[in-house]
């Protein structure tokens, strides 16, 4: 295999790659990436085994086909440090790699093509287009709701929901929930093509980098698989098994209180009084009155705060208290100027909605103070 | 026939000696007491050879007349209980008419006594040998009694074989000699060993100035007095380690029960388990005990030497014992936090093996003016709350806490972290290393015994149930203490058969505690099951539980989890912070469960290893 490509291109490519290699891998060859020189130009590939990446790199020339496998982390380091924009790679038989730009030459040991983990291939069982940014958007208001409890597996990913001609993104961690339909627009699927899947949170991730806005993306979905189809890069994951638990039931159906409430201002009262809640473990409190709204914190020995925000409420006195992060979670990620949060009591869970046309919810457990 | 022959009074005294005179210190122990019994105020004893050349005991107590001096000299003869009925109550030390006969019968055997009475003109001198009295005449001397015992043993060479070096036998002896001073601070003792003064100590109602004359006063800086504490009709006081101090052994507890000089397991062990939580494991605190209580509930007959006793409801005592610790400890916290560092008495690690044994014998003059002025400890007052089960502080003592005294930054420089595990922190001559983990257990610990005793843990409440698998015998102990989970912010329920085993149950967690959020919900009812679990099979004594409650096993399990599970930044900002928040804790040094959570180490220390 030999090739020549510009400095830019090889290390944009690394860098999308880079965070699919584990940084404690099982097998040496995993924390290799895969180089393949083809007539359409470079591709290089990861893997974990869960999730692996394909990404193409314009190459200026190849003169010869042919594959290798080089450490990832080792070529990262060595191809930013070039000064020449021009880096020419050449392997011989025994997957022994030179590296030459300008007067700088490399010469890295590499493993052969064959022990590395073949890219999951693409059955086109069911397939849907939408838009990046779509996605990104999805993706971006749900992700941060995703359970970190390794033991409550289904939960560490999230669930995309192909129904009636929509898709619902859905992440829960047991206290809170985020859910998203994305606007797949003029874009329509097949009804036969209705499915549930999660993706783990690894590729969820990977996705929010890779994203962009204006390309499309095409899902491949399997059984056990489904393959995002960028572009210029594919993105093939393994699902998470299991089944999502019925996220429908935990939505409350009505609210007696609506309140609608800027979501900057929220997000900055919210931040401040945070920093006087008992440290992270702590609580702040709402208290709804006529036309107002005290967000209050105390940490016993330490001190306490209170902001006030005037707002519309006419409802009666209302406590209710959250935990500071999970209120700042979707006000940090959402982009709408106003929030509506929906309150029944101050044991039950509250939920927050956005104004515009789009469905967002993110329902959120209370905590309770005493008994 | 005719092969069982009673024994001679000689040779009963000798058998009987075997077990009474042990070892020169024995004989000590011994006369000693019985000065103490007949009100010495002023006690000399002298010895040479580690005893063995001579035991001469003065005392200026009441005397004998003659015949009861001839009489004392007869087995089972004395003037400390009558009847069966006083042997119940035994108020003085010794009581068994044994031991003096028994020394007697076992050495060259001196006794001059002169009765405190007007009449006697002169005292009486006896003189024995090996049991044989050889002579009785008249003396000069002043009042009250002057016991010789010389060449001990010189008629039962296997006991003397069996002696230790006259070194060894001399430590025993200043040893033995120390403990009674201890325990009688208001009589004045000097000790004159071959013709040298090792010490003489004034008499003093004040057992710290005692201990002070005895042991010097670094021995004292370390520890807090007891201040009549009265529980269940058993009084207690003395003098207790500060929190956070300990030795590896136990060798620097002394217990006394109605002034006699006791070893107990009991008591070591209730002491040790006082302060589980205060001191790190392996640690034993320094401790001079004294615990009053009628005679009747106690019984000291059990022992020749009297070191070992029987309690009618060992319980009581226990409890005493805790009770002390934990009031001497909780308020000696509460009255003196937040202070720096260095005033709470060093932390554990200073505490060097290689240090002056402060209860091993002190062989020159004790009496060393060294110009400072002796400062008792702050005078700490204890509410005589006996009837008040509950330890955990009160909001009362939340309120005291934060008012007593400004959080004046402690004067420590910040170094840097090692192996995301320790923040090293430079202070005035040395430096200190925290234990993240530990501290933050210690802090998150403190916190929680407060929320738990107002019953306030936050709980977060559940938008999915958890249903988690347990075993049906997990399920049955889960279901009994369903109230006492909920108080630490975890509400299950039944949730009927198990999904996989057949005789698996579930059950249903509706809320876990805020404190607790990042730890995955399975784990945490693990490990608090098994966590309280063992520490229920530690403490089967009921008394105990009483105590002991199981709330403080709950807020271990809790903190030791939180601390793991909490995420931590290791910079300049969170160590300080944590160090702050340490420090301001009862007691900073150890976890609950007795993990140190910081080392000190001194310049000098540093520099000693150093050294070639």
């Amino acid at each position: 295999m030999k090739f020549t490509v510009t400095k830019q291109a090889l290390l944009d490519g690394l860098q999308r790659i880079q965070n699919i290699i584990s940084t404690r891998v099982t097998l040496p060859i995993l924390s290799n990436l895969l180089l393949e020189a083809t007539e359409h130009g470079l591709t290089l590939v990861a893997t974990d085994r869960e999730v692996s990446l394909r990404t193409f790199v314009n190459a200026i020339v190849i003169d010869k086909q042919g594959s290798t496998t080089l450490p990832a982390r080792r070529l990262l380091s060595i191809i930013r440090e070039l000064p020449i924009e021009e880096i020419s790679f050449e392997t011989d038989a025994r997957h022994i790699t030179s590296i030459r730009s300008g007067a700088s030459f490399f010469k890295i040991f590499g493993l052969p093509k064959d022990e590395f983990p073949e890219f999951p291939s693409l059955e086109e069982t069911r397939g849907f287009i939408m838009k990046q940014g779509v996605l990104k958007d999805g993706l971006h208001k749900t992700s941060y709701a995703i359970s970190l409890d390794a033991s409550r597996y289904v939960l560490n990913g999230i669930l995309f929901s192909f129904k009636e001609g929509s898709l619902t993104l859905v992440a829960t961690d047991g206290r809170r929930l985020a859910l998203c339909d994305a606007e797949l627009g003029e874009i329509k699927y097949p009804a036969d093509h209705e499915c549930d899947f999660i993706v783990p949170t690894k590729a969820i991730n990977e996705l929010e980098r890779l994203l962009l806005d204006e390309q499309e993306v095409r899902l491949f979905v399997g059984d056990n698989l489904v393959a995002f189809d960028l572009g210029g890069s594919v993105l093939a994951t393994k699902l998470v098994d299991g089944k999502y638990p019925n996220y429908r039931q935990v939505i409350p159906s009505e609210a007696t209180e609506r309140i609608t409430l800027e979501r900057e201002q929220l997000l900055q009262s919210v931040r401040r009084v945070a920093l006087l809640s008992n440290d992270r473990s702590g609580s702040i409190c709402f208290h709804f009155s006529e036309h107002n709204l005290d967000i209050t914190s105390n940490t016993p020995e330490v001190g306490e705060a209170k902001e006030s925000l005037s707002i519309v409420y006419k409802g009666p006195r209302l406590s209710i208290a959250f935990n500071p992060d999970f209120l700042m979670d979707p006000l940090k990620n959402l982009n709408d100027d106003f929030v509506a949060l929906e309150l029944i009591d101050e044991m039950s869970p509250g939920v927050f909605k956005i104004n515009s046309g789009q469905r967002f919810l993110y329902v959120l457990m209370p905590i309770r103070v005493s008994k | 026939m005719g092969s069982i022959r009673l024994l001679s009074d000689l040779v009963a005294s000798q058998v009987a000696a075997g077990e009474v005179v042990e070892r020169p210190a024995s004989v000590l122990k011994e006369l000693v007491e019985n000065s103490i019994d007949a009100g010495a105020q002023r006690i000399e004893v002298l010895f040479a050879q580690g005893g063995l050349k001579v035991i001469r005991i003065s005392d200026d107590g009441c005397g004998m007349d003659r015949s009861d001096a001839l009489l004392s000299l007869e087995r089972h003869a004395t003037s400390k209980i009558r009847t069966l009925e006083d042997l119940s109550v035994i108020g003085t030390l010794g009581f068994r008419g044994e031991a003096v006969p028994s020394i007697a019968s076992v050495s060259r055997f001196r006794l001059s006594t002169r009765p405190r009475t007007e009449d006697s003109l002169a005292g009486t001198e006896v003189i024995v040998d090996g049991g044989k009295i050889v002579g009785v005449s008249d003396s000069g001397q002043a009042y009250g009694t002057q016991i010789e015992v010389k060449d001990l043993f010189y008629n039962v060479p296997a006991r003397r074989k069996f002696l230790k070096s006259e070194k060894t036998e001399t430590a025993h002896l200043l040893e033995q000699l120390q403990i009674l001073a201890v325990a009688h601070p208001e009589i004045a003792f000097t000790c004159l060993h071959e013709e040298r003064e090792v010490f003489r100590l004034a008499a003093t109602n004040s057992l710290a100035v005692r201990l002070r004359d005895l042991y010097g006063s670094s021995f004292l800086q370390g520890m807090t007095e007891v201040q009549h504490i009265e529980v269940e009709e058993i009084n207690v006081h003395g003098f207790l380690a500060r929190p956070g101090e300990g030795r590896s052994d136990r060798s620097q507890q002394l217990f006394f029960i109605n002034g006699r000089m006791v070893r107990s397991p009991l008591l070591s062990m209730g002491l040790r388990e006082a302060c589980d939580g205060i001191l790190p494991k392996g640690l034993h605190p320094q401790a001079v005990l004294f615990f009053q209580m009628d005679p009747a509930i106690v019984d000291c007959n059990v022992h020749p030497a009297k070191r070992e006793v029987r309690f009618q409801e060992p319980g009581k005592i226990k409890v005493a014992l805790l009770r002390a610790a934990q009031e001497v400890m909780g308020n000696y916290a509460r009255v003196t936090t937040p202070l720096p560092l260095q005033e709470m008495g060093r932390p554990y690690s200073m505490v060097r093996s290689d240090a002056v044994h402060p209860f091993l014998p002190v062989i020159q003059p004790a009496l060393v003016e060294d110009g400072s002025t002796f400062v008792q400890e702050k005078n700490i007052s204890f509410p005589p709350e006996t009837e008040d089960q509950n330890k955990q502080p009160s909001a009362d003592a939340l309120l005291e806490h934060q008012g007593s005294g400004s959080c004046e930054p402690p004067p420590y420089r910040y170094v840097g972290s090692i192996a995301e595990r320790y923040f090293v922190l430079e202070e005035g001559d040395g430096f200190t290393l925290v234990e993240v983990r530990a501290a933050l257990e210690r802090i998150t610990y403190e916190r929680l015994k407060g929320s738990l005793a107002s019953g306030m843990l936050e709980r977060q409440q559940l938008l999915l149930s958890e249903i988690i698998e347990v075993s049906a015998s997990q399920c049955a102990w889960i279901m009994a203490h369903q109230a006492f989970l909920e108080k630490a912010g975890l509400e299950v329920e039944a949730f009927g058969q198990g999904a996989t085993g057949h005789a698996s149950k579930s059950i249903k967690i509706d809320t876990i505690p805020v404190l607790l959020k990042e730890v995955p919900v399975t784990q945490l009812v693990h490990e608090l099951m098994s966590d309280i679990q063992s520490e229920e099979a530690k403490t089967k004594d009921p008394v105990l539980q009483g105590i002991r409650m199981s709330e403080e096993a709950l807020a271990r399990s809790i903190s030791r989890m939180t601390a793991k599970a909490q995420k931590i930044a290791y910079d300049e900002t969170t160590a300080m912070m944590l160090l702050g928040d340490l420090i301001k804790c009862e007691f900073p040094y150890a976890t609950p469960s007795g993990r140190p959570t910081m080392l000190q180490f001194s310049e000098a220390e540093i520099e000693q290893k150093f050294r070639c």
